[in-house]
């Protein structure tokens, strides 16, 4: 990669997912040259995908949350362009999940990553609260799980806004998960499995996660900000994960 | 909508790719006519000038008189701090975190100010402060905050003061969290029960009456503040009558507010921030009982209300506003439903830190003024000056705020002039205390509970899931 050009990022919008302005915005801090692009857009010619370094599917409520979250946009995904997407993984190439878009990874079977194509190994059920929560959870990165989304960051503080965050491995799968499992919240908030909160592939180029980095990129987003004794010089550990996967992407 | 007709192929093409639907169903023409076909029939027509200037003017009666009230009240009650927990109970003040968690109230990553903020994001904040724009310049990109007013408690005594009250509290609220007191805008939402006068609604004059008195307080609020009413909405039939009940819901007036914070790293969050910081209450206008929750929790009824001094706040609030800029203002939080003792305990549950408060400084304050009024002010309302009306007493013009020991001199030389009034200290122990030193010694203490005290009355769940 030559140094004037930026890496390109598609980030995808449309039908429901309402997060894409910030996740762009994280990346193009970040240093991506990010591309909105709605998912029709996408599904009609997954060429697209080639010149990009990364894709993130944001946040949000796709087609309503019908049947599950991120159950639709999955099915769609994957009668359009599956191939296409395993392609991009297997080159390497980074993919993020948030929130929604971490259902979608978990719909799809992309994570927890599995030897076959297309088989699910965990889901993510309505928390134990049965409530919608949006609130600031401290979570702990898992040193023993290679993520080079999470380099550097130990714990660190994000928010949650979702209903069904509670990932639920399946039958004698949790080692499985356990393995991938690079994110965990400090308490527990919704039930989730082992506390966990994110997870990567071995390779550690796909990362799904239900907290929301790219909602902590700077420094006034944070609910107890106006108790820091000034505004810290250094970049937020929101904005460090998209930091950290530049660095991937430039390495 | 409406589009240029050469672009429908294009509308077309954009609604494709959103999944939506889009039909063609006519054209603006030179007619005259609003006409509608429906299989080959016209089923409406419709001159234009009818449509625009054909529903005939009202002609409508109304007849003012001042509200009538009979005083009732009553002896203090013994003990000011259970009081203080009741009214933190009461679900027009108690905690709203059950609601505020069940939404997202971050999406689009453009908040800095939210519902609920401080170490343990337990503080209900006076306002929203939001980025319009995502932009590089992050925390110092100028912010917009978003507040609102609304007091339909003191309709029943006079409508004018609700009216400046609710664009005051709006005002107030913005400017507590940090927005230039000269940027503000506002909206004005009228729900208001019938107002038309006619055998079946025989007080529609009255109603009517305290419509005009609304509309006088607006205007006198939006000229002092400066602050133009860009839009509004209006429901003046808010009525209910299934022939066994008949129910109308008292003349309010909304007021929200918008306002330019000038760096969102300037906003300031309501909750207390370090021990040793001096509290200090801001004032500009009276506190009164009439409409207020204390009022209601004793079912009580007076005639002292609240007074709003128009020519003081927009300057009082300039003054604050220059303050934050300075960095001098550690908290603000405005004083609204259950007064003074209420919003310094939302001040203390929201920061895991406690306060000791003296308020015989704005007890002579008080007097000050009522002995200036004349004795007959002092003998008519024989408990103005009492220490339950010091602390629960509510109304406009007052917030509390909290500043950095080591800025004492320069904030009050920069409120001269002004009511700024020292009422204690932040301190480290997680409780509230407040005592009046100007009254005997057995009877100074008014208010001694703990932080938790306060927080567990305060999150009792809402009558409703």
């Amino acid at each position: 990669m030559n140094g004037t050009t930026k890496p390109t990022a598609i980030v995808l919008t449309g039908d429901g997912i309402n997060c894409g302005d910030e996740t762009s915005f994280a990346l193009q801090l970040a240093g991506f040259d990010a591309h909105i692009t709605h998912a029709s857009e996408l599904l009609k010619d997954a060429g697209r995908l080639k010149s990009a370094q990364l894709l993130a599917i944001p946040g949000g409520f796709s087609f309503g949350d019908e049947i599950a979250s991120g159950k639709v946009m999955a099915i769609k995904l994957q009668a359009a362009m599956e191939k296409a997407l395993v392609e991009f993984v297997d080159e390497g190439k980074l993919l993020i999940g948030i929130c929604n878009g971490f259902q979608v990874l978990v719909q799809m079977g992309l994570l927890p990553e599995s030897k076959k194509e297309g088989v699910r190994l965990a889901s993510l059920s309505k928390n134990s609260g049965r409530k919608f929560i949006n609130r600031w959870v401290q979570q702990s990165v898992d040193i023993k799980v290679a993520c080079p989304w999470l380099e550097g960051l130990t714990d660190f503080d994000l928010p949650i806004r979702h209903g069904e965050g509670k990932l639920t491995p399946g039958k004698d799968l949790e080692e499985t998960v356990k393995s991938q499992a690079a994110l965990r919240y400090a308490t527990d908030v919704n039930g989730s499995f082992d506390r966990i909160s994110g997870l990567t592939n071995t390779k550690g180029n796909v990362f799904g996660l239900m907290p929301h980095p790219e909602a902590f990129v700077r420094w006034t987003q944070h609910p107890s900000w106006t108790h820091l004794p000034s505004i810290p010089d250094k970049p937020p550990p929101g904005l460090r994960v998209f930091q950290n996967a530049y660095s991937m992407v430039t390495k | 909508m409406t589009i240029a007709t050469q672009n429908f192929p294009g509308i077309q093409t954009l609604a494709e790719k959103h999944n939506v639907e889009v039909s063609d169903i006519g054209e603006f023409n030179k007619s005259g006519y609003f006409e509608v076909v429906s299989g080959g029939k016209t089923v409406a027509l419709l001159e234009l000038d009818f449509l625009h200037d054909g529903c005939p003017v009202l002609n409508l009666e109304s007849n003012w008189s001042p509200a009538q009230i009979t005083m009732k009240t009553g002896k203090q009650p013994e003990h000011l701090g259970r009081v203080l927990l009741q009214l933190l109970k009461h679900p027009n003040i108690s905690s709203r975190e059950a609601i505020i968690r069940q939404y997202d109230h971050e999406v689009r990553g453009q908040s800095v100010i939210k519902p609920l903020m401080g170490p343990a994001q337990k503080a209900p904040c006076d306002a929203a402060v939001l980025l319009p724009r995502l932009t590089a310049e992050l925390d110092r990109a100028p912010a917009l905050s978003v507040s609102n007013g609304i007091c339909p408690r003191l309709s029943e005594h006079d409508t004018y003061l609700m009216s400046i009250c609710a664009v005051d509290e709006a005002v107030r609220n913005s400017v507590c969290v940090g927005a230039d007191p000269d940027t503000l805008s506002l909206l004005d939402n009228f729900c208001w029960p019938d107002p038309v006068y006619s055998a079946t609604n025989p007080q529609g004059k009255r109603i009517l009456a305290e419509l005009v008195r609304s509309c006088q307080g607006l205007y006198d609020a939006v000229i002092a503040y400066g602050a133009p009413l860009i839009s509004g909405k209006d429901s003046m039939k808010n009525n209910f009558d299934d022939g066994v009940a008949k129910l109308a819901i008292p003349p309010t007036l909304l007021v929200s507010c918008i306002g330019r914070v000038p760096e969102a790293r300037m906003a300031i969050s309501m909750e207390f921030k370090k021990a040793g910081d001096l509290v200090y209450l801001l004032s500009a206008g009276l506190l009164g009982l009439t409409g207020s929750h204390y009022e209601e929790l004793n079912g009580w009824q007076s005639i002292m209300l609240p007074e709003l001094d128009l020519e003081k706040s927009p300057n009082l609030y300039r003054r604050l506003h220059s303050a934050i800029k300075s960095g001098w203002i550690k908290s603000a939080h405005d004083l609204s439903e259950g007064g003074l003792a209420v919003s310094v305990a939302e001040c203390v549950i929201g920061s895991r830190l406690g306060a000791r408060l003296d308020i015989a400084k704005y007890h002579k304050h008080l007097l000050g003024i009522y002995e200036k009024r004349g004795s007959n002010a002092l003998k008519t309302f024989d408990f103005v000056i009492r220490p339950d009306s010091l602390i629960f007493g509510e109304g406009p013009g007052h917030i509390v705020v909290t500043i950095d020991k080591k800025r004492k001199d320069e904030f009050e030389r920069l409120f001269e002039g002004f009511n700024v009034i020292p009422i204690g200290e932040v301190v480290t122990d997680q409780s509230l205390l407040i005592i009046d030193s100007e009254l005997p010694e057995a009877e100074r203490e008014l208010v001694s509970l703990s932080a938790e005290a306060l927080k567990t009355a305060w999150e009792t769940p809402l009558p409703f899931d």
